[in-house]
């Protein structure tokens, strides 16, 4: 009993509650929504936002935001392609690529904000613009395909019924939950999102802790944007525009505060599931394009506001 | 807790708001277009809607409301999974496209393409306009405005404005106005002065491109618009965009698609001739052909269809035509394309 209320007492209790009644009611509502198929289809779907929502999480906790992550992610798919398709580099070598650029846009959202003392929103703001820039600047504005299959196999195979970057969704999630929670750094990301006064008094690097948080948001969208260009089979310059919305959203749903010094990796793949069995429940149900993205945004205010009732209550 | 019922009840009262009851045995269909907020999609829209009407079946017309290929590949696969008897596409990204298309075959589920096409898919059939005889088209047209307006002129300097690099549609319109000018422009030059300028699909976009190129080049003579979405907007700003009034008189503006306010700009003498396809027609026979298939089957529908040999294979085309818009015969135009383009609510 004691156990059960603890359990109870879990912030991510919540957001779990909402999502399987969630995902009752379509079960009930469409025939379709509990089919295997349709899970791993929205499973699927999640992981992408999922994968960057983890960095992102990362970032919002130490009361920063990075808004540069879908133009990072566009950039990353764009260079991992031309240099598998024109420079002969093989599929490991062009993604390892494509992985370092994402920790450079990282690596300079850091320096902006560490050592230029920009306000995070301001810098990856700018970052948003010059790596789309860039993105249109290396592919010349056309997309860029065929690739080998051994790379396709990333975004499009399947191991079982489980389709593979549903797979690096479900490793980077453990990851980072466990990085965050029992880590002395993942401690210290906490601190500095808590109270960055207190944490420097303390002996913690911030700049360090922050720099850290950027590039692992830049590495995580870059992964994103390698497994996107596999799963389309081809990488395109405007590829990921506007989604650091959705990334951002996944992460206020799931409770990390905007504050900082509050969010969990649980809580955030809960606000990205949610978001995804919203979204293809609302096409089930024959609901209109137009009144999902109404849907979506009353989800997102809903529960940010339920958040900010439960701390000023607390 | 109270507050988490809330946001229970609040989403499962904004999801029930729009609940449309399956109806048992009727034949649905998803006509998925680019994207959802360029009007040119209305006619589509329409022109489903009107066939859906008449042989009794449901269509529906879905896609994200902003060009994107991935969340287009994203809808179509939920559509998959829910279960629709025939899919039509105008795709983004004809790669981007072809694994959700390989999930529809798979599962029985007909595909086909209309307004843009996806050749290497597996699509049983594209509908649409033959892009490079549209492009053709405008090519002739320039070429007869480049004789009657630009005489005394040796070297003619021409923009091009496109929509997506990529777009198989846009490049085979291009190649067809080159093709043209190449064989009907005699005795000048004919330079072109960047490669196409790409707005994207996105009319902001594609205003602020013909400002700052219309500033750039001043001694431009013309311009091809490989899409209709800079002349979506209304005439004033055209008109600015293009360098004023005075300069408009002696621009050679080709377009495509006949939109109502792009017709109103021939009328108005900024645009000196629109080749418009029809997309009303594309949307009624995408659901003709869909029908057909779910009703007769693939093989027994493709018979009845025009078909031609691409690279030594069969593949089957249905090409919706093209009409030729000027000055001269723009106002009978009119009336019909208010029609065909409303927005229906």
């Amino acid at each position: 009993m004691d156990s059960l209320r603890r359990l109870l007492k879990v912030k991510e209790i919540g957001l779990f509650v909402i999502l399987v009644s969630l995902m009752l009611f379509l079960g009930v509502m469409t025939k379709q929504f509990l089919t295997i198929d349709n899970i791993f289809t929205v499973i699927l779907n999640v992981s992408f936002i999922s994968i960057m929502a983890c960095g992102m999480t990362m970032v919002i906790i130490t009361a920063g935001i990075d808004l540069s992550v879908g133009s990072t992610l566009g950039l990353a798919g764009v260079v991992l392609a031309l240099l598998m398709r024109y420079h002969g580099f093989s599929p490991l070598a062009a993604v390892v690529v494509g992985l370092v650029v994402g920790l450079g846009i990282g690596a300079a959202n850091g320096v902006m904000v560490t050592k230029l003392r920009l306000a995070p929103f301001i810098a990856t703001l700018g970052m948003l613009s010059v790596g789309r820039g860039l993105a249109y600047v290396i592919s010349g504005g056309w997309p860029i395909s065929p690739f080998p299959h051994s790379f396709m196999v990333q975004g499009q195979g399947m191991i079982g019924f489980v389709p593979v970057p549903v797979i690096y969704m479900v490793a980077i999630n453990i990851v980072s939950h466990v990085f965050l929670r029992y880590t002395v750094t993942g401690r210290r990301i906490y601190a500095v999102g808590g109270n960055i006064r207190a944490a420097k008094l303390v002996g913690i690097k911030t700049d360090r802790i922050l720099m850290l948080v950027y590039m692992i948001n830049g590495f995580l969208a870059a992964v994103s944007g390698f497994l996107i260009t596999a799963w389309l089979g081809v990488a395109q310059p405007n590829a990921g525009q506007g989604y650091e919305l959705d990334v951002i959203a996944a992460s206020a749903i799931g409770g990390t505060s905007l504050m900082g010094g509050e969010g969990s990796i649980a809580g955030t793949f809960m606000g990205a599931a949610i978001m995804g069995v919203l979204r293809n429940g609302m096409i089930l149900l024959g609901i209109s394009s137009f009144w999902q993205e109404v849907a979506i945004g009353t989800v997102i205010i809903a529960a940010i506001s339920i958040d900010q009732l439960r701390s000023r209550a607390s | 807790m109270r507050f988490r019922g809330l946001v229970v009840l609040a989403v499962a009262g904004v999801m029930l708001f729009s609940f449309s009851v399956a109806m048992a045995g009727q034949l649905t269909f998803l006509l998925s277009p680019k994207s959802l907020n360029n009007p040119y999609w209305f006619a589509v829209e329409n022109g489903m809607n009107a066939a859906a009407k008449k042989l009794g079946v449901k269509a529906i017309f879905d896609a994200p409301i902003q060009a994107d290929a991935l969340q287009q590949a994203q809808k179509i696969e939920a559509y998959i999974v829910k279960g629709v008897n025939g899919i039509g596409i105008s795709p983004n990204d004809p790669q981007a496209i072809k694994l959700v298309v390989q999930k529809a075959l798979k599962k029985g589920i007909p595909v086909i393409t209309f307004d843009s096409d996806a050749p290497a898919s597996g699509r049983y059939v594209y509908i649409g306009t033959n892009n490079y005889n549209g492009g053709y088209e405008c090519g002739k047209l320039m070429a007869k405005f480049i004789a009657k307006y630009k005489k005394n002129k040796s070297t003619i300097k021409l923009a091009i404005l496109t929509g997506g690099l990529a777009a198989l549609n846009l490049n085979q319109r291009i190649k067809g106005f080159k093709d043209a000018l190449a064989k009907y422009v005699k005795g000048k030059k004919v330079v072109f002065v960047a490669d196409p300028f790409p707005c994207n699909d996105d009319t902001a976009k594609s205003v602020q491109i013909m400002k700052d190129v219309s500033k750039r080049y001043s001694d431009l003579d013309g311009w091809f618009m490989s899409g209709g979405w800079p002349l979506f907007a209304p005439k004033n700003t055209v008109v600015s965009a293009l360098g004023g009034m005075k300069r408009v008189k002696n621009l050679l503006v080709v377009g495509f698609d006949t939109l109502p306010p792009e017709l109103k700009l021939v009328e108005a003498g900024v645009v000196k001739g629109l080749v418009g396809q029809r997309p009303y027609d594309m949307g009624y026979l995408s659901i003709v052909v869909l029908y057909d298939m779910a009703k007769v089957g693939v093989k027994n529908t493709l018979k009845l269809l025009p078909k031609v040999v691409v690279n030594g294979k069969t593949d089957y085309i249905i090409d919706s035509g093209v009409d030729v818009v000027t000055q001269e015969n723009v106002k009978g135009f009119m009336a019909k394309a208010e029609k065909i383009y409303a927005k229906n609510r």
